[in-house]
Order: C-alpha cells, then sequence, then structure tokens
C-alpha cells in the first residue's frame, strides 16, 4: 500500500486535494463545519508533508517523470518532478496551511453563511490543487487546464462575502483573467502548430533543431504567453486588476491570492520559457531584457502607488506589484544567480506577504479601522500580530536575517554577473522603497501612543499560531537557508542545463 | 575557548533585552538589576577579551548563513570598539534609570536600550563585512525606539529622518559589498580581503570604497550627511549621550576605519589617489562644525555639533594613513567618547533639575548644581584639548601625524577648530558660575545622585587618563601594530 502511495505521490497530491475539494459541501452537511475546516487544514498539510517528500527526494537523488495512467509521453499526461516542482510545492504547502488555518477561525462569520464557507473551502482546495498541478505538470495543455482552474477559482474566492466592492472587483479580474487566458491559449495553439507537440520537453526538443525556419512565429508565441501570464500574474502594467481584487477579498483570501495565486502563472511561464523553448532560444530573443525592464519598471513603480495608498490592504495590494516585479527582473536577468533570486523570492515573498496580510486582517478585524494614519497605538493593543507585521516589514525590506535578504542578495549577484548597474540601483531603491511604504505603519501602529493607552486585546490564538509559524518560517529562511537555497538554485539550474542541452 | 567570551557578551545583553521584554512593567526594581546586572556583565566580558592583547592571538568563529558566512572575530580595532561601547553602557544604564524614573514606557526603553548593545558588540566583533553589515542594519532598527522614545511629533520626525538617513546609507553599504563579494568571489573577510582585492582594477575599487564612504558617512555624520543627528538631539538625555556620542556615531566612524584598513588596507588606499579629498572632506566637517555650533543656543544642538566635529578628527587620523595618526585617531576615539558623554549627562542633569535647555539660560546654574556645571566645566577643556584632560593627547597624535605626513595645513585646520572650541564651550562654564540666578536649590524628587555618580566618575576619568595616557597605549599599539609593520 505505501509502496503504490510513494510511487503515484505526484499525481496523489493533486487527486486528493481535487477530490478533497468536492467533497466539502457534502462533508458540512454531514458534519460540524469545524471538522470540514480542519479537514482542509489536514489535506494542505498532507499535500505539505508530500511536497517535502518529493523535494528531499529531488535533491538527494534528482528529477523524474512520471506518466499519468501508465501513458507514456508524447501521448499521455507526463508530470515531470524537478527542483522547481518540489520548490513550488513545498512553497505552497508552508504557505496555504496557516492561512487555512486562520481562516477556519471566523469563516462562516467573514463571509455570511454556512452554504457561502462550504464553497469557499471548496475553492480554496480547488485553488491549492491548481497551483499543485501547475508545479508538477510537464505538459502544456496541463497547464492551460490548470491556470483555468486556478483562475476561477480565484475569482470566486474574491467575491467570496459577496458585498459590492468584491463583486466589483471579481468583474473586473475575471474579465482581465479570461483576456490572459486567451493569450495564453493562442501562445499554446502557437508552439502546437510549430511543434506538433503538448509535452514540454518534446516541444524543446523539436524546437531546438528548427526555431530558426520561423523565429518570428515563436516570438509572437512568447509575446503571447508573456502578456497573457503578465495579466495573470500581475506584471506591471497589466496589475490594474490586482489592487481592488486583493484588498476587497477577506484577508485568507487576499494573502493566498498574493502570496500563492500569482506565483502559479509564473512557475507556468517559467516552464514553457526555460523547459519548453529553452534558455538558449530565450536569450536570442529579445523577450529577456524586455522581462528585465518590466519587471524593474513594475519594483518602482508598484512601490510608488504602494506609498500614495492610506487604506493597510491598497498598500500591501500594491506592494505585490513591486515584489512580483522582482521575480520578473531575474527571470529577465536569466543567468543561475538570478533565476535562483527569483525562487527564493517567490517563497519569501509568499511567505512574508502572507503574513502581512494575515496580520492586517487581523487588525482590521478587530479596530475596524482600515487606514493606517487612524491606526495609531494598534501596537499597544495587539503586541504580538505587531510583533509579527514587524517581521514581515523588515524582510519584504530585505533586512539581513530576514528571508527577504537571500533572494536580494541572489538578485543583485545576479544583476551584476549581467553587468547591469541599472537593475543593481533598482533592486537597492525598491528595498528603500519598501521601507517608506511599511515603515510608516509600524511608527503609527507602534510609537504613536493615543490616550488613554488602549488595553491589550489580541487576535484569536488560532490566527495567532497561523501568524507566528509564518513568522518563524521567515526567520528560519533567512537565518539558516542553506536547505532551501540549494533546492532553488538547483530549480535555476535545472531550468538552465534543460535549455543547454 | 575565549572567542565564547565574545558570544556570551553579545547574548548576556541581548537576552537582558529579552528579560526585560518579558518582565511586566511593575516589575521595577528586577527590571533596573537586570538592565544594570546584563550591561556590567558584557563589560566584564569584553574586558576579560581585552587582557588577551598582549598575547596576540585573536580568537574567531564562523556560521554559514544565506550563502555568506556569519563570522565572529576579536581583533584589537574591534576590541576598541567593543571596550568603549561596554564600558560607557554601564555608566549610561545607571543614567538611564535615574533619568527615566517615573516614566511610564521605562520597560520599551530598557529593550531596545539593552537589545542596541547587543547589536554594538556583534558589531564590533564582526569578522566580515556580511556580519558588519547586518548588525549596522540591526543597530539603526534596535535605536529608532530609542530616539522616538517621548512619542512627540518632534520626536517622530526626527525618528522618520534618521531612519531615512541610515537606510539610505545602508544601501550604499549594500551595493558596495555585492560589488566586492562579485569581484572577490565571496571573499569578505576581514583577514583576507586586502589581499583579495589587489587584482581587482582600480576604477572599481574607487566607487566600491565611495559607496562604503558615504554609507558609514551618515552614522559618522560627515557634512553633508550630518542631517539626522542634529535632530536626533530630541532624544531622552542618555540616549543622546550613549547613542549621539558613543555607540551609533562610532560605528560609523568604526565602519570607516574598518572600510579604510580592514577592507582595502592602507596601501591601497594610498595608492587610489582620494586622499586630499577625503581630508578634505574631514577639514571642511571639523570647521563647519565648530562654527555652526557657536551659534547654537539650544545646549544639546550645540553639543551635537562638536560631536559632528569631533568624529571628523578621528576619520581625519584615520585618513592620514600614518601609524601616528592612526594613533592619534583611536585615541581620540576613546577620549571623545568618555568625555562627551560626560557633557551629555551634565546637559541631562541640568535639563532635568532646572528646566533649562538653552545657553542664554544657564547664567548662575553652576551656583546651584555646582558638581554638575564643575564637570562640564572641566571636561569641557578637555574637549578643547588642554591639559591635564585626555583630549589633549590625542589631538598632541593628530597633529604629530598631520606634521609628519607633510600635510601642514591640516595643522592650521586643528588649531583654529581647537580656538572654536574653547569660543563655544568657555562662555557657558564662565557664566554658569559668575552669573546671577533666580534659582533656588530644589528638593529633588528624581533620583538625581543615579544621574551624578556616573557623570562624576566619568569626569574623574577623563583627568587620569590626561595624567596617565600610557593606560590606553598596549590598545593604540596593538591597533596600530595590527595595520602597519612598524
Amino acid at each position: 500500500m505505501s509502496l503504490v502511495v510513494r510511487d503515484n505521490l505526484p499525481v496523489l497530491i493533486v487527486v486528493a486535494l481535487l477530490s478533497s475539494a468536492y467533497v466539502m459541501p457534502l462533508l458540512t452537511k454531514i458534519r460540524r463545519f469545524r471538522f470540514a475546516e480542519f479537514f482542509a487544514v489536514f489535506m494542505i498539510a498532507l499535500a505539505l508533508s508530500g511536497g517535502i517528500y518529493l523535494g528531499q527526494g529531488i535533491l538527494n537523488h534528482g528529477s523524474f517523470t512520471y506518466a499519468v495512467g501508465g501513458w507514456a509521453a508524447p501521448w499521455g499526461i507526463e508530470l515531470s518532478l524537478d527542483a522547481v516542482s518540489g520548490f513550488f510545492l513545498i512553497t505552497i504547502g508552508l504557505v496555504a496551511t496557516p492561512i487555512m488555518l486562520y481562516a477556519s477561525y471566523d469563516l462562516v462569520a467573514e463571509v455570511g453563511s454556512r452554504s457561502r464557507a462550504a464553497w469557499f473551502l471548496t475553492l480554496f482546495l480547488l485553488l491549492v490543487a491548481a497551483l499543485c498541478g501547475l508545479a508538477i505538470t510537464g505538459d502544456i495543455f496541463n497547464i492551460y487546464v490548470m491556470v483555468e482552474v486556478a483562475t476561477i477559482a480565484s475569482c470566486a474566492i474574491v467575491s467570496a462575502r459577496n458585498d459590492s466592492a468584491s463583486v466589483a472587483a471579481t468583474f473586473k479580474y475575471l474579465m482581465l483573467a479570461t483576456i490572459g487566458s486567451g493569450f495564453v491559449l493562442l501562445g499554446i495553439g502557437f508552439l502546437f502548430v510549430l511543434t506538433g507537440n503538448l509535452n514540454l520537453n518534446y516541444i524543446g526538443q523539436t524546437l531546438r533543431l528548427t526555431w530558426q525556419n520561423y523565429p518570428t512565429a515563436l516570438w509572437v508565441a512568447l509575446s503571447f504567453f508573456t502578456v497573457g501570464f503578465g495579466v495573470k500574474s500581475a506584471l506591471f502594467p497589466l496589475h490594474v486588476w490586482l489592487p481592488d481584487a486583493h484588498s476587497t477579498a477577506i484577508s485568507p483570501s487576499s494573502a493566498i491570492l498574493s502570496s500563492l495565486a500569482i506565483k502559479g502563472y509564473i512557475i507556468a511561464l517559467l516552464k514553457i520559457f526555460y523547459v519548453g523553448v529553452g534558455a538558449q532560444i530565450i536569450w536570442e530573443l529579445p523577450i529577456t531584457a524586455i522581462l528585465t525592464l518590466l519587471g524593474m519598471g513594475a519594483i518602482v513603480a508598484g512601490a510608488l502607488f504602494a506609498l500614495a495608498q492610506d487604506e493597510l490592504k491598497r498598500r500591501l495590494a500594491f506592494s505585490t506589484v513591486s515584489q512580483v516585479g522582482y521575480i520578473f527582473l531575474g527571470i529577465g536577468l536569466g543567468n543561475i544567480h538570478g533565476l535562483t533570486g527569483s525562487f527564493m523570492h517567490i517563497l519569501s515573498h509568499a511567505l512574508t506577504k502572507a503574513l502581512l496580510f494575515l496580520a492586517a486582517g487581523a487588525m482590521i478585524k478587530r479596530t475596524g479601522k482600515t487606514r493606517i494614519s487612524e491606526m495609531a497605538g494598534i501596537g499597544f493593543k495587539m503586541p504580538v500580530t505587531l510583533g509579527v507585521f514587524a517581521i514581515g516589514s523588515l524582510s519584504m525590506i530585505g533586512i539581513p536575517l530576514f528571508s527577504g535578504f537571500v533572494s536580494k542578495w541572489q538578485l543583485l549577484l545576479g544583476a551584476l554577473a549581467k553587468g547591469n548597474y541599472l537593475a543593481v540601483l533598482v533592486l537597492v531603491a525598491g528595498s528603500l522603497l519598501a521601507a517608506a511604504y511599511l515603515l510608516p505603519v509600524l511608527r503609527t501602529a507602534l510609537f504613536v501612543r493615543p490616550t488613554p493607552t488602549p488595553a491589550k486585546d489580541e487576535a484569536p490564538s488560532v490566527q495567532l499560531v497561523a501568524m507566528v509559524f509564518l513568522a518563524a518560517l521567515v526567520l528560519v529562511v533567512g537565518v539558516f537557508p542553506h536547505q532551501v537555497l540549494q533546492l532553488a538554485q538547483k530549480a535555476a539550474a535545472t531550468l538552465l542545463r534543460w535549455g543547454v542541452l | 575557548m575565549s572567542i565564547a567570551f565574545v558570544i556570551a557578551a553579545i547574548l548576556s545583553t541581548a537576552l537582558g533585552s529579552l528579560a526585560v521584554a518579558l518582565l511586566s512593567r511593575e516589575e521595577k526594581g528586577l527590571r533596573n538589576g537586570v538592565v544594570v546586572g546584563s550591561a556590567l556583565l558584557g563589560m566584564i566580558l569584553v574586558w576579560h577579551l581585552g587582557f588577551a592583547i598582549p598575547s596576540g592571538v585573536y580568537p574567531e568563529i564562523s556560521l554559514a548563513i544565506a550563502s555568506l558566512s556569519l563570522k565572529l572575530a576579536v581583533d584589537p580595532l574591534g576590541l576598541t570598539y567593543g571596550l568603549i561601547a561596554s564600558t560607557l553602557w554601564v555608566f549610561a544604564s545607571v543614567y538611564s534609570i535615574g533619568y527615566l524614573h517615573g516614566d511610564d514606557k521605562q520597560k520599551q526603553y530598557f529593550t531596545f536600550f539593552l537589545l542596541s548593545a547587543g547589536i554594538t558588540l556583534g558589531l564590533a566583533f564582526s569578522g566580515n563585512l556580511f556580519t558588519f553589515y547586518l548588525f549596522y542594519e540591526l543597530l539603526t532598527f534596535a535605536t529608532y525606539p530609542l530616539v522616538v522614545h517621548s512619542g512627540t511629533k518632534d520626536a517622530l520626525q526626527a525618528g522618520t529622518k534618521y531612519i531615512k538617513y541610515s537606510l539610505v546609507g545602508a544601501s550604499f553599504i549594500l551595493a558596495g559589498i555585492v560589488m566586492l563579494a562579485f569581484g572577490t568571489g565571496g571573499i569578505l573577510d576581514f583577514a583576507s580581503l586586502p589581499t583579495a582585492l589587489a587584482g581587482l582594477p582600480l576604477g572599481r575599487l574607487v566607487v566600491i570604497f565611495f559607496l562604503f564612504l558615504l554609507g558609514f558617512g551618515v552614522k559618522a555624520a560627515i557634512m553633508p550627511l550630518h542631517g539626522w543627528l542634529p535632530a536626533a538631539m530630541v532624544a531622552p538625555t542618555p540616549v543622546s549621550a550613549l547613542l549621539h556620542a558613543v555607540a551609533v556615531v562610532n560605528a560609523g566612524v568604526f565602519g570607516i576605519l574598518r572600510t579604510v584598513y580592514s577592507v582595502f588596507g592602507a596601501d591601497l588606499v594610498q595608492s587610489m589617489g582620494v586622499r586630499p579629498f577625503l581630508l578634505l572632506i574631514c577639514s571642511i566637517t571639523i570647521l563647519m562644525g565648530s562654527l555652526i555650533a557657536l551659534r547654537q543656543d539650544v545646549l544639546k544642538r550645540r553639543l551635537a555639533y562638536s560631536t559632528i566635529s569631533q568624529l571628523a578628527y578621528i576619520l581625519l587620523g584615520a585618513f592620514l594613513l600614518h601609524p601616528l595618526a592612526l594613533a592619534g585617531a583611536i585615541l581620540h576615539m576613546i577620549f571623545h567618547s568618555t568625555l562627551k558623554i560626560v557633557l551629555f549627562f551634565s546637559a541631562g542633569i541640568v535639563a532635568e533639575e532646572t528646566g533649562y535647555l538653552k545657553v542664554s539660560e544657564l547664567s548662575g546654574v553652576g551656583r546651584v548644581l555646582p558638581l554638575t556645571m564643575g564637570s562640564f566645566g572641566l571636561i569641557s577643556l578637555g574637549m578643547i584639548g588642554m591639559l591635564p584632560l585626555s583630549g589633549f593627547w590625542s589631538k598632541y597624535y593628530l597633529l604629530r601625524g598631520s606634521l609628519v605626513t607633510g600635510s601642514w595645513p591640516l595643522l592650521v585646520v586643528l588649531l583654529v577648530s581647537g580656538i572654536l572650541n574653547a569660543f563655544y564651550f568657555i562662555p557657558i562654564t564662565v557664566s554658569a558660575f559668575s552669573g546671577q540666578s533666580e534659582l533656588l536649590p530644589r528638593k529633588r524628587t528624581r533620583l538625581v545622585w543615579l544621574m551624578l555618580a556616573p557623570t562624576l566618575v566619568l569626569a574623574i576619568l577623563g583627568v587620569v587618563l590626561g595624567l596617565w595616557p600610557g593606560l590606553t597605549w598596549p590598545l593604540v599599539h596593538a591597533v596600530v601594530n595590527q595595520f602597519f609593520i612598524l
């Protein structure tokens, strides 16, 4: 039995999450709601342990492929389990588990009714399943399916509360995301016509021999992917949907959307670019230069927009636009340090932004204040929440000992290796801007003291556990990054070597 | 095994900070005990390391982190900074207990007060640039709550200014470090850096050097990067005394000393041809600082500008790249810290006892507070550079250093600044003792003796070091030996 589980672990992770997603509404009918919530937490934690197991295996024994249903590639769907998948699976598990735990405290009250809450659980699990699918799939059409599942689930999660603001935001999101999907599908169509394959490895092999016959067509395909995934992962200037969607959703939704959902599309983009098309071809085309420029634009513009916001969650949402820029900048740099930096930033930003959104949610819930300028003295009321918020802020700024520094350092090295001093400047300026938009929150909350001093009124302990868990991870990754950094390096090497092969 | 002492010294203060944070707000006695106890323990441990100097064997330890290694190491230069900071921290902790008596935010204050001590010691014993940068950055965040302690609008504004200056400075340092690491293939150890840099193109080295100078120059308050320091005078006086005359500003100076001597090495800095420019900047800062100090009426601001000027003396000694001048710089780092803290302590006592903050109000105060103003007057002679106070000796070595290297214009700068010092210090003492005052000796509500005792002890120390400057010689000699083959 255990052997069967182990051998089929990759597909089981996705299948288990998908099936438990559909069981949720039923489960809430026959059992207590709390049971369903904890079942969801349990399933995600199970996926996490599966991811860690796979990641360890990949780190020790190298990558492998898994043919779904025993149908070998190129006919069947192939899952390719490499360091990229291992890294992203672990990221998903580490972040989604505490978010679900946090959400479980008052989900029904947050979304309005029991049945909506049940659907929220379903959607949440669907989203996690789709992200896991994106992490492990090696098939371009499979990518499209997972992207669609993730998109629909994220849109629905935004409107979980069903108030006018979030529904309007959802509509905006849905429109743009659908346009993005259209572009992705067009790109997939191009690649299929060019190569006759849907399997990424086979596409890569074919393109390597033939791409010079039709560089323009390939260039168009890559542009479609860039725009399509760019919209979905909120690459500046295609980010317009994100601030509304992420700031109007309930806090656990904001957390998972900002920290994980958009990263899934980036992983898909990475797979198509580096596995499907290959590093050498990518470098011949101007696409990396464009991604570098867009990344740098995103870092600066996102941070400037964030500075202009007074509403805490909107500020955090714009911060995501800025931080996604770091990831795209790393992809654009395209060397080992740059890609390692991108992977580390996918993890680091996921942990940090989830932490910040959850802490912000707890503050807003307790005080009813959504604007930073009104938050004077919240630190005296909720010291632990503000403490973890401070940890998240320092990590976002990129102070050593916090996870954000690890990725920033790699990106800086990548920029220098490329001789791109402008990128060095932007990276350094980006963290200063992050300080400029995050530290005022701490200053107002911790050092402006209202009279009388508010009494302690901390967030509920389940939510505190979730936040402290994330904060601890931020510190652990920051202080002992060795293992994850190795995995990230291996993921970057995988992408680059496949290109060279 | 003596590296254990380094770790123990850092931990004793850091854990002290944690203990204060965990103690309840009401347990004042226990808290005060923890504060003084852990500061004292830290000091004893650092002094114990100090006695390792004659043996010339220095311990080190490394830990891998972030693909960069975290390394603690003891060397004479680091010991100098560590000894100054850890010793004065004990005095400042006693003074703080007296000063903050009755304040309702003592818990927050002492938590960060001890945390800053731990970070400062970490900075002192950093064995490579990355570790140095780490503690330098953390120091900014740990000291911010102390600067904004009062929570008033002014304090918050000053704090924001401080954070802005420091973070921008630290970004320059980070950019420099990453360029250095990229050039040397990841070598950031102070012990092996000067040789590792030998092959790099000179142009890039100059860029890196100026990145470091800009970064550390913020905390060292080189003009025009000094703007945060006078603003930060809104902080409680023990904070101004300890951080803005000793720990934080010396962290900047220490960073520049490290840059010149441990990162690049005197020979490389010499061959980069930046020396005249550096000396010019220092001279301007020395003179401008003194001139501006002359026009300040608020006593603490006058002291702040005096600090800006005096820190540039240390840098001047460092940039002369000569053993005698370096000896002068190290001596001045020790003596300026021990003297300036007394001036701040006295100013704090005056402000708390009389409510007077301005120089123009101080007339006659010496009759009410003879010991306080007496220490102030005595120690200000040391700042001017008069015997029998320690300040004379450091200036003497700086003068000798500039003569030996043939930079006689600096002689003029130092002498003119000395005269300016006299102009802005002596009238304070004179009017304090000669003028008329409506003040009557008051009933002392605060624990004023807790503030007075450290002031007096340090004032006596200033005289002792002035009469027997040889007490500091083993340390200074070791530092000079470390960087110059004599």
